[in-house]
């Protein structure tokens, strides 16, 4: 699956920072600990193309992870893999009700050219960031900049925003010098100067992204190994062979069929987390009645999902919103299981769709959970077209409306349940086209308490309103899988997947 | 134009190097022939009796019993969707030989077609095609059908017309030649003056001519087609899963080669046998050509 | 060179230049049939309508198709395939990043094609429709009918993986495990147009049996079978040149199939992404290029061809 961890466009979100905090179990891949050794070539294959260092084109993992690499954003995900971590920010802090974040900036920072990381940098950043058309939304609540000194700014909220922090971490948020250095936007994301652990060499969307160590991080001793090289591969065979082989060091995104191959050790597994769902285009006439959409829920049959398409790594979806969470509580009425009883009974009294068209990531797992689809709402008499589709093609199409249902994968940023809900309401409910003002309020709600019991109640409160309209439908919870040769250490990955190459050394 | 004739299509090529043979030729063109026909004969049998073969649906699911080695019940195991692979392979033959005759047959009516037109009309509608023609020959076949497949989007439909485009002029410059080897060897001029009308003499006197090669071109395109078809699909451009076509089938038996190698192995074999059945065929006929 | 020759290749030369134009006009018409709409794709999935259609005018993409061709055929006769929609990295420089390890494998692979051709096919010739001759023919038929992309994968599955001698994916560092990471690729696409190139020689060779000048060798008393084989081999070179051509342009597309097989990073795995990622630009670009390829692999054989071979006739 490709996961399209994102950089939610919340209009305005509220809540969440004490979550952000708290450090949950640690999602650690290292292999052993010990004393880092510095050197060696780590040798990574990516499950998608590298779509280029501009942040605002970024829709997939493999992109935020290099790009984050060169173009480092302010903030650091901790190595717990889930809080957050000082990072070209030393530190921040939110004044007035939540309306002022201070940032102050760590002395050392300096970008690979020598040159050191301004307050004037972070802005002209944030400005960039946020005349982005994709993720601009991210940072609207940002009325103002306020550079009080070189390494201190302050910025001024239009409403208390404690999620921006969040975004502010994301791996497409990445600091960038004052006028891109003096050059064109063009000239400077082909060949980009950032403040990351890592410089660029040479880059290709669909061959190899070669980064070498840049000596002047501020990070003490990072990054560990002198050179990162990143080649595509989307074959599970040829994954599982260079993993085991030694050619590839570190694999990411792959698949439970390939992680079921690797040999004990090699394949390393997250908290069940990301969550494959079941867009359905509500603005399309065969699949507007709610009734239909929840006979589709009905008919699918979630079990041959997690053990066959998933090979097991994954369970039957518990709601509409990923697990291990901070306040996540299941809907009050057991989401979607497979009955077909039920489902006939709901379309009965419905204008039922004849035929539908089904989009598809073109990997192995999402292809044989299109296939346990198209079966499976065949029982209910809705005949299934299938198209296979390229990761990135298959978000466009679901992104731009034109699809009547797709398959893709849904997950947090951060540890708290509000925000993979506030991505699904920031995305007109998963894309669905279906959004009404009850999920805001439900959510603006969950931000306005510190009761944990109320929080949890808001959440069954969303989860119920999303099984009962099923503008898209939950498949499964699984984790984010990552092959691991034993030589790697400390690779510290989140639970959607994403990584810091500089934490990583090779033993020799 | 050069006098070299070089072609894009590996059709040209396979078609084109006509193997002179002695008087033997014939006995070894005819086992030839007879073996074709028997292996492409067996695959036609295999796919009118595919129901009465397997009690199984080849689309047929059982998710939780995917990846089963051979037993009883499946003889060939089950592949990613727990579906019985000896009935995809069967059932396969349906696919992959309607689509391979298709693909193969439209651009030869079609070539036909313009040629005929072209040696009769000549002036400017001939100019037209044969530069047009000159333009698809310069494009590599694959590349060229790539991109139209790519166009059209996924599916028969556009594999039809990215065949047809690019298999049409072999055949049209074929019947082209004739027809105006027939022109000016005064056959027709005669024919006309004794009253006969034109359609009445392409059928009589050209297409006779050209039947034989145009019968070689058209089992060699089908050895093309059928490869090309799996190809195609193992590059994810063609036919996809659930249909039981043999190159989705490799292509999405391949995350799977190392603990069930047969899903992998099996289609393409079975392509493979059918490919060398009409490659014997092409080679017979043309071996008893160069026999006369 | 005698005039006339000099003549024809000038005239092949010229003849280029329609081609080309041609090849760029249908690059771009059959992209233009292509479905999505490329300044979303430029814009961003997310990104408003007013900003697409920004993106629209700012690529000329609202003007006239002649207009757009002849800015197209101006903008690659400078030098400029344009720049990917995804990634904005130019569309050149990305080519001619994978154009070696396309080449390589290809010319690797005619050449390996190349030096099993002439023995097989002065032994199927030497005693035509004797036991050699028919078991080669046979191979050969066997060989037409087989499926390139199956072949690779059972080459990695049965030699790659077993042995360990190659590299299964990739093409490592350093010139070494760049050719040693070759050496599958390009058997595979030697396979793959092997067969048509044995049957050709063959046959070329057995014409040339009859030929008058063999036979006039013959009677110059030239018994010795083995000369007569070079005088052979050596007339039947300008054909082998010809079908070699038309292979090697068939080795180009052997490639794209291989190249996705072996994940090698050339051109034709570029192709194939390309096309999946709907990034036109690249596309067309490739397209462009291979067809150029293409069209240079025929304009040099024909050239040899009329250099080499005395029996030619230039025609117009």
């Amino acid at each position: 699956m490709a996961h399209h961890t994102r950089l939610a466009a919340t209009a305005v979100a509220a809540a969440l920072t004490a979550s952000l905090l708290a450090a949950c179990a640690g999602s650690d891949a290292s292999n052993g600990s010990g004393e880092p050794v510095a050197g060696g070539t780590l040798n990574v294959l990516r499950a998608n193309p590298f779509e280029g260092f501009e942040g605002d084109k970024q829709t997939l993992n493999s992109s935020y992870q290099i790009s984050q690499a060169v173009i480092e954003p302010l903030i650091r995900i901790g190595e717990d893999g889930e809080s957050l971590a000082p990072g070209l920010a030393s530190s921040w802090r939110y004044t007035k009700g939540g309306t002022r974040l201070a940032i102050e900036l760590d002395p050392d920072a300096n970008f690979s050219d020598g040159s050191p990381v301004t307050a004037d940098d972070v802005a002209f950043s944030i400005e960039t960031w946020k005349a982005g058309p994709n993720y601009g939304a991210s940072f609207g609540s940002i009325e103002e900049i306020e550079v009080v000194d070189e390494k201190s700014l302050v910025l001024h909220l239009s409403v208390p925003d404690t999620a921006l922090v969040a975004f502010l971490a994301w791996g497409n948020a990445g600091v960038m010098p004052e006028d891109f250095g003096g050059r064109s936007a063009e000239e400077y994301y082909q060949d980009p100067i950032g403040a990351g652990a890592f410089t660029v060499d040479s880059w290709s969307a669909n061959g190899e992204v070669v980064l070498e160590k840049n000596d002047d991080y501020y990070l003490e001793d990072r990054p560990y190994v002198d050179e990162v090289v990143s080649t595509f591969a989307s074959d599970p065979n040829s994954v599982t062979l260079q993993l085991q082989s030694g050619e590839a060091d570190m694999a990411d995104e792959i698949l439970p069929v390939t992680a079921a191959t690797l040999p004990e050790g090699f394949a390393f597994q997250g908290p069940e987390h990301l969550t494959p769902v079941l867009v359905m285009n509500t603005k399309e006439a065969a699949l507007a009645d709610a009734d239909v959409r929840r006979a589709i829920g009905y008919a699918i049959d979630y079990e041959a999902i997690a053990d066959g398409a998933l090979k097991a790594y994954g369970s039957a979806p518990e709601g509409s919103l990923p697990t291990n969470l901070e306040n996540w509580a299941p809907p009050s009425e057991p989401y979607f299981s497979r009955d077909l009883d039920r489902a006939e009974e709901l379309l009965a009294g419905a204008e039922a769709p004849d035929e539908l068209d089904l989009i598809y990531p073109n990997d192995a797992s999402s292809s044989v959970m299109a296939q346990v689809i198209q079966e499976n709402l065949g029982e209910i008499g809705i005949e299934v077209e299938l198209t296979s589709a390229d990761a990135g093609t298959a978000y466009g199409a679901m992104s731009s409306g034109d699809f009547d249902l797709v398959i893709f994968s849904n997950n947090a940023i951060t540890t708290d349940a509000s925000d993979p809900a506030w991505y699904i309401v920031a995305t007109n409910t998963m894309f669905s086209g279906y959004l009404t003002d009850e999920a805001i309020s439900i959510l603006t709600d969950y931000a306005s308490t510190s009761d944990p019991a109320a929080k949890e109640a808001a959440i069954t409160e969303l989860q119920d309103l999303w099984s009962t309209e099923a503008p898209y439908i939950a498949l499964a919870h699984t984790p984010a899988l990552e092959g691991i040769r034993d030589v790697v250490h400390d690779a510290h990955v989140t639970p959607w997947g994403v990584y810091y190459f500089d934490t990583i050394w090779k033993s020799q | 134009m050069s006098i070299i004739s070089s072609t894009a299509s590996p059709l040209g090529a396979i078609a084109g190097a006509t193997e002179p043979t002695r008087p033997r030729g014939r006995w070894s063109g005819r086992i030839k022939l007879v073996v074709g026909l028997l292996i492409v004969g067996t695959y036609v049998v295999l796919a009118l009796l595919a129901p009465w073969l397997t009690s199984h649906d080849p689309t047929d699911q059982d998710i939780l019993n995917a990846l089963q080695p051979p037993s009883p019940e499946h003889p060939l195991g089950t592949d990613e969707a727990g579906r019985d692979e000896l009935a995809r392979l069967l059932y396969g033959a349906r696919i992959d030989l309607p689509i391979a005759f298709l693909v193969t047959v439209l651009p030869c009516l079609l070539g036909t077609a313009l040629g005929v037109v072209c040696g009769y009309l000549g002036g400017w509608f001939d100019a037209m095609v044969m530069r047009v023609s000159d333009l698809l020959q310069a494009f590599p076949t694959y590349i060229l059908m790539i991109v139209l497949v790519f166009s059209l989007g996924h599916g028969v439909r556009s594999l039809l017309i990215a065949f047809t485009v690019v298999g049409w002029v072999v055949y049209a410059r074929l019947v082209r030649t004739e027809v105006l080897r027939i022109r000016e060897a005064g056959y027709i001029t005669a024919a006309v003056t004794a009253g006969f009308r034109t359609p009445r003499i392409i059928v009589r006197h050209v297409l006779p001519n050209t039947l034989r090669q145009t019968l070689i071109y058209l089992t060699s395109d089908l050895v093309f087609a059928v490869t090309a078809l799996a190809a195609f699909s193992f590059l994810g451009f063609g036919i996809q899963q659930p249909t039981p076509e043999w190159g989705a089938m490799t292509a999405a038996a391949q995350p799977y080669m190392t603990t069930n190698m047969s899903l992998t192995v099996l289609p393409g074999l079975v392509i493979t046998v059918l490919a060398l059945g009409f490659a014997l065929l092409g080679d017979g006929l043309q071996d008893r050509r160069g026999a006369r | 060179m005698s005039s006339g020759r000099f003549a024809f290749v000038l005239r092949r030369l010229l003849s280029l230049a329609p081609l080309l134009l041609g090849i760029l006009l249908l690059a771009m018409l059959l992209l233009s049939l292509a479905p999505g709409d490329p300044a979303r794709q430029v814009a961003g999935p997310r990104a408003p309508q007013s900003e697409v259609d920004a993106v629209a005018t700012e690529l000329g993409l609202d003007r006239p198709v002649w207009e757009r061709y002849v800015r197209y055929v101006g903008q690659v006769l400078g030098g400029d395939l344009g720049t990917s929609f995804k990634t904005g990295q130019a569309v050149g420089g990305q080519v001619v990043e994978q154009l070696p390890i396309t080449l390589s494998v290809a010319a690797l692979g005619v050449l390996f094609a190349l030096l099993v051709t002439v023995p097989l096919a002065v032994a199927a010739a030497r005693r035509p429709d004797g036991l050699m001759d028919h078991l080669i023919r046979l191979l050969a038929v066997f060989g037409i009918g087989l499926p390139t992309f199956w072949v690779a994968i059972m080459a990695i599955r049965m030699v790659a993986l077993p042995t360990g001698w190659f590299p299964v994916a990739g093409t490592g560092e350093g010139t070494g495990d760049f050719l040693r990471a070759l050496v599958l690729p390009s058997s595979v696409v030697a396979v793959s147009i092997l067969a048509p190139m044995v049957r050709s020689l063959r046959a070329t060779m057995m014409e040339l049996e009859d030929a008058e000048f063999v036979l006039a060798a013959r009677t110059l008393g030239f018994g010795g079978l083995s000369l007569l084989r070079q005088f052979q081999l050596r007339n039947a070179v300008p054909s082998l040149i010809t079908v070699t051509a038309a292979q090697a342009g068939y080795a180009l597309f052997g490639t794209v199939v291989v190249e996705v097989a072996f994940g090698l990073p050339g051109l034709g795995q570029g192709l194939v992404v390309a096309s999946s990622t709907q990034d036109f630009p690249l596309v067309q670009g490739y397209v462009i290029v291979f067809a150029v390829l293409v069209v240079l692999l025929y304009l040099v054989s024909d050239i040899v061809n009329a250099v080499v071979d005395p029996r030619v006739r230039i025609t117009a």
